[in-house]
């Protein structure tokens, strides 16, 4: 019993030994696990992984190749071959790139193809797998199989999703102090929400400057009091200053914050008391795609008092801060000794 | 079997229970050094009594009448073990409140103000339980009398709020006494009490009320007063 079983693995070894295999990698910033995600405005641009292969296969070439059915099979019409190497070529490893837009032109040479794909026309989101395939040799190790066989690991995907999400909709506006805080709606799971808010332009709002530059440097209330401060938008995705005028209507900075859906409201700090401003808000799908721009909503930030406000407008005299910072430090030095001094104390039994 | 076989059985059975029960209930007392306490209780600020402001209320016109929920735990190291325990202890704690902040018109704004203090005391103690070893009264009176540094800040939204320049936040000094009393645990379950001893080194247990008079004022200088007057409960635990 013992014997054929040594016999077996004999066998079974060599052929192992024969069988080409090829392995992919990727360092696409896009990819998710094995799956490279492409957005519509990505279309055309190259994806770029990377190989290495070893043994050789049997009698016919070795593909590599995508395709939007299964691997194991030599290229059929339709699918895009990056490579092909002989049973002789000994080429141990090597670059791929292709674009989305290369994988659809291929799929417009298959005769049922119908009307040309292209990065514009495809709407519907197609899947395409990486693959590699060959012939290898039977289990006795000299004799190649007939068909082919999937020979590349791991099963990368090529996802090119062109449908942009939903417009989202602007569900409340809550006036903060130097601040308004947006409900967005609408936004689908692993998406980032995008707002953008700036003042409304007013009849004279052109030539005075009161929202860009006036009132910004002198209204106590944006320029002194913290909370107008970018506290918030550290809770968010970011915040920052757009160039370009993105919301309708408006005059002056366009302030963009960008946060992850779930998180709850996205907040816009840094405006000025009394200004109304205009927002507008997009989703970015996880594949990049962005969505129409919702219906433009309105807010006021307002001044608000917290509890020092109403102390100090009652005529507090505290000042913040370690008023005995000297008393502090000295203070915190003696309770720190003696703290030291307590743990070190011999144990009284 | 004899009458005088069961008689003699009865007594070696009579005679060998105490000896396994003496042998089970030999006290192994740990050293007994320090004690570590947990305790919350309500705290409000005496903020409102500040002369400066003249009588008007903001902390009331903020908060109301609630109290923050203080907690705070406590190490002690005994110094003195005779007539009663005396020694040094030191406690960290934290306190926050929020409330809606006011719009111009005094109604509710969609921003949440808050005051958060950590108060830290250094304090010398003495607690009378000479009573409750020797005599087995489980009731522990003691005194404490501190120094107290308290860290404080004020928000608005999520920052810390600014007025006129002046930021709310910073640090002041007082002192603190206080009076308690402890109920010694171990009077309700000895047996537990003295596995505890033996298994986690935990001499005694304690259930405690206590009364705080703490003047947080930088000892009477201006601004925000951070003293109180409070009662706290916890639990202490000798070790």
């Amino acid at each position: 019993m013992r014997l054929p079983f040594i016999g077996l693995l004999l066998f079974a070894s060599t052929a192992v030994a024969q069988v080409p295999t090829v392995t992919f990698s990727s360092s696409s910033t896009s990819t998710t696990g094995l799956t490279v995600t492409v957005p519509k405005s990505d279309c055309g641009i190259q994806r770029r992984f990377s190989f290495t292969r070893t043994g050789a296969p049997c009698e016919e070439s070795l593909y590599i190749y995508v395709t939007t059915g299964s691997c194991g099979t030599r290229p059929l019409a339709g699918d895009l071959t990056l490579a092909t190497y002989g049973p002789s070529d000994t080429t141990a490893s090597g670059n791929l790139s292709f674009s989305v837009e290369e994988l659809l032109a291929a799929r417009n040479s298959t005769a049922d193809a119908g009307s040309a794909m292209t990065c514009e026309n495809q709407t519907a989101e197609m899947t395409f797998n990486l693959c590699a395939a060959a012939r290898r040799t039977d289990a006795t190790g000299y004799t190649c199989q007939t068909t082919y066989s999937s020979v590349g690991t791991p099963a990368y995907v090529v996802k090119y999703d062109p449908a942009p999400p939903a417009k989202p909709t602007i569900g409340k506006v809550i006036a903060r102090d130097s601040a308004l805080s947006v409900q967005v709606d609408g936004a689908e799971t692993d998406s980032t929400v995008v707002v953008e808010a700036a003042a409304v332009a007013t009849a004279d709002a052109g030539t005075s400057g009161d929202a860009g530059t006036d009132d910004a440097g002198t209204d106590a209330d944006a320029g002194t009091d913290a909370d107008g401060g970018t506290d918030d938008a550290g809770t968010d995705g970011g915040q920052g200053l757009v160039g370009a005028l993105a919301v309708e209507g408006t005059t002056g900075p366009v302030t963009r914050v960008t946060k992850a859906a779930g998180e709850g409201n996205v907040v816009i700090s840094g405006l000025i008391n009394g200004v109304t401003y205009r927002i507008q808000a997009t989703i970015i799908d996880k594949a990049g795609n962005e969505s129409a721009q919702s219906a433009p909503a309105e807010g006021t930030p307002v001044k608000s008092n917290g509890l020092f406000d109403a102390y100090k407008d009652a005529g507090g005299e505290e000042s913040g801060g370690c008023a005995a910072t000297g008393g502090g430090i000295a203070g915190g030095a003696v309770l720190a000794a003696l703290g030291i001094w307590l743990s070190s104390r011999r144990k009284v039994s | 079997m004899s009458s005088t076989a069961v008689g003699l059985g009865v007594a070696a059975l009579l005679l060998a229970v105490p000896a396994v029960a003496q042998e089970v209930t030999i006290p192994t007392r740990s050293p007994r050094t320090g004690a570590v306490i947990f305790r919350g209780g309500g705290y409000k600020p005496r903020i409102d009594t500040e002369k400066a402001l003249g009588g008007k209320t903001p902390y009331k016109d903020t908060f109301g009448d609630a109290s923050l929920l203080l907690i705070e735990a406590e190490v002690q190291r005994f110094f003195y073990q005779g007539i009663g325990t005396a020694g040094l202890g030191l406690s960290a704690g934290y306190a926050e409140k929020y409330a809606d902040a006011k719009l111009e018109d005094g109604s509710a704004a969609a921003d949440k103000a808050a005051l958060k203090v950590l108060p830290i005391q250094l304090n010398a103690f003495y607690k009378f339980d000479y009573a409750a070893f020797r005599w087995g009264i489980p009731l522990v009176p003691y005194a404490k009398l501190g120094l107290v540094f308290s860290p404080w800040w004020m928000t608005k939204g999520s920052a810390t709020e600014v007025v006129e320049g002046d930021k709310a936040s910073g640090g002041k000094w007082g002192w603190a006494g206080t009076a308690g009393v402890s109920f010694l645990l171990d009077v309700l379950e000895p047996r537990f009490a003295r596995d505890f001893d033996s298994d986690l080194g935990v001499n005694h247990s304690y259930l405690f009320a206590e009364y705080t008079h703490a003047d947080v004022n930088n000892f009477g200088g201006k601004g925000l007063n951070l003293g109180s007057r409070r009662w706290m409960f916890g639990l202490a635990l000798d070790y």
